[in-house]
């Protein structure tokens, strides 16, 4: 599904943020990007997302070889990708259902088609009374939760998650995991950066770390995915 | 799956969920945001469209007037004495025959000696003379194009040159003291027009560059889900039609009562100058055009600040 080799990437005045990163992520896998910050998580889902391009290296994502990619081509990539931030980015002044809207409307799907897909995405996060809220209205969890939402609505292939659980107090951040456990059993990729050592600790499953932009160890499946809370295993 | 009546109320009007209707949407939605701050910059917009309008009014209403005030120029042919009524009024109806003259008046010397009679306080003073000193005369009006001095002076040799003709006169000072100020208002008007849409252009500018500024991280986020740059940038295109739209209504209304209240005292002015009619209203579909100049102006305004250093304008490389 993604494919790294050799990939660097440096800033003007000899900044590097990633140096040398090769690894390869399965289809239907669910990994966490792993390191301090400024490891090089943030700049890693940028290359993905083709929001910047390589110094070197060849990047490969769900067969689109990124070299070969024209740059009118990149919104049309960039819809096949759900993202998520930390600070969910959402729109204050537009309601939910708006927000949630918005890659559907990009994506020039029909009214109709619009009304029944975030219908589904708001009733899947739990969120179908909130429709006519406001961001601002809504708790942290609720926020991240419209965001995942909206992320997810247009039914991408890949998921990209960056701290998406960054501002959310544990109870909350187990809800988020949650959801994008359910999704990815649906069979969405899911690459998810974090520095959460609890929540790494929650959830057995494949790790890909960054250290100081370089890739100390490669995405590896692991055997078993804990459930924190139930006790019981969620398989990779 | 059914879909609940509150996913319906908080979707709105289908017509937000096409490019272009989300596009008017986010642009109505923006304006009435602000409804202060968006009615002063249309009503800034309206008054400094409004005087290259009423000016471009008033020229349009000159120009339809062009030449009225040189109906009023003639040359004066004086003849010989010694032409009588019969030759001199055949003359006049020969030089009428020319194709840069227009009309020719024919005054006996019977005439001319009565109008000297009744105008003049010397008029007692011509009956102690035996006979009416006063020669016949041929009041000539030239072609439109003739009025120029070069032109005048060529006619009124050629005039001249006839022997029944002894003198020629004409007065062109007051008709080239006319042109002279028309010709600097004109150039005054196209000055300060140009200067007033430079003006117009950097408001909606300015606005559409703070719109930028204010809904950068929109645009980011419309960015980062896929979208084209046309779909970011469109809100912002309708933003500068709508401004220019509107600043263009609203000059067109001030203009046209400007107008107005002008009209009168050029009619005045006008008369003064020989022109029987007044300046026309200017056409509905001149007044109608202004919105749409309006439009087209705040759409280059649009898109001149969107494709230069636009803030944020990394966010629409892709």
């Amino acid at each position: 599904m993604i494919q790294f080799d050799a990939v660097s990437l440096h800033f003007g005045a000899g900044q590097t943020a990633l140096d040398d990163v090769s690894f390869e992520i399965e289809a239907g896998s669910f990994t966490f990007l792993v390191g301090h910050s400024g490891a090089g998580k943030s700049s890693l889902l940028q290359l993905i997302a083709r929001l910047a391009r390589p110094s070197s290296g060849s990047i490969t994502v769900g067969g689109i070889d990124y070299a070969t990619l024209r740059t009118r081509h990149e919104p049309a990539l960039r819809r096949q990708m759900g993202v998520i931030f930390q600070d969910n980015q959402l729109l204050g002044d537009r309601n939910v259902f708006d927000n949630v809207a918005l890659p559907l409307i990009i994506g020039g799907f029909r009214y109709k088609d619009v009304l029944t897909r975030v219908a589904a995405a708001l009733e899947r996060v739990d969120l179908a009374p909130f429709a006519n809220a406001y961001p601002a209205t809504l708790s942290g969890g609720q926020q991240q939760r419209v965001g995942i939402a909206r992320a997810l609505v247009a039914r991408p292939r890949l998921l990209l998650a960056d701290e998406p659980t960054g501002n959310l107090d544990a109870g909350m951040s187990q809800e988020i995991m949650e959801l994008l456990l359910q999704f990815h059993r649906s069979g969405v990729t899911v690459l998810l950066a974090t520095h959460d050592v609890s929540l790494l600790q929650a959830y057995d499953l494949a790790r890909l770390e960054l250290s100081a932009g370089r890739c100390v160890s490669p995405a590896v499946a692991p055997q078993r995915a804990r459930h924190p809370l139930r006790g019981r295993h969620a398989h990779q | 799956m059914p879909i609940s009546d509150s996913i319906t109320r908080a979707a709105g009007s289908q017509r937000g969920y096409t490019a272009r209707g989300y596009a008017w949407r986010r642009t109505r939605t923006r304006l009435a945001a602000h409804p202060v701050a968006s009615s002063v910059s249309l009503l800034v917009l309206g008054i400094v469209l409004a005087l290259p309008v009423l000016l471009s009014f008033l020229a349009m209403a000159l120009d339809d007037h062009r030449g009225d005030g040189d109906r009023a120029v003639t040359l004066t042919a004086y003849l010989e004495t010694s032409v009588n009524d019969l030759d001199g009024a055949a003359l006049a109806s020969r030089i009428a025959a020319r194709p840069d003259v227009q009309t020719t008046r024919y005054i006996s010397r019977d005439e001319a000696l009565a109008t000297f009679e009744a105008e003049s306080d010397l008029g007692d003073a011509l009956d102690l003379l035996e006979e009416n000193p006063l020669p016949g005369a041929i009041v000539i009006t030239p072609e439109h194009a003739v009025v120029a001095r070069d032109r005048m002076q060529a006619l009124s040799d050629e005039f001249l040159g006839l022997s029944e003709i002894v003198e020629v006169r004409y007065d062109l000072q007051w008709v080239e003291r006319l042109q002279a100020v028309v010709s600097l208002l004109r150039v005054a008007a196209v000055l300060v027009t140009g200067f007033l849409t430079l003006t117009a252009l950097l408001v909606i500018a300015n606005t559409i560059r703070l719109e930028l500024l204010a809904r950068r991280a929109e645009r980011e986020v419309c960015h980062l889900l896929g979208a084209s740059r046309s779909f970011v940038n469109r809100p912002f295109l309708y933003t500068g039609v709508l401004y220019g739209l509107v600043g263009g209504v609203l000059a067109a209304a001030m203009a046209v009562v400007a107008f107005g209240l002008l009209k009168a005292p050029a009619d005045t002015l006008a008369g003064l100058y020989g022109v029987d009619q007044g300046i026309a209203w200017p056409e509905l579909s001149r007044v109608a055009a202004v919105p749409l100049l309006g439009a087209a102006l705040g759409l280059a305004a649009a898109v001149t600040t969107l494709y230069s250093a636009a803030p944020g304008a990394n966010v629409t490389n892709s």
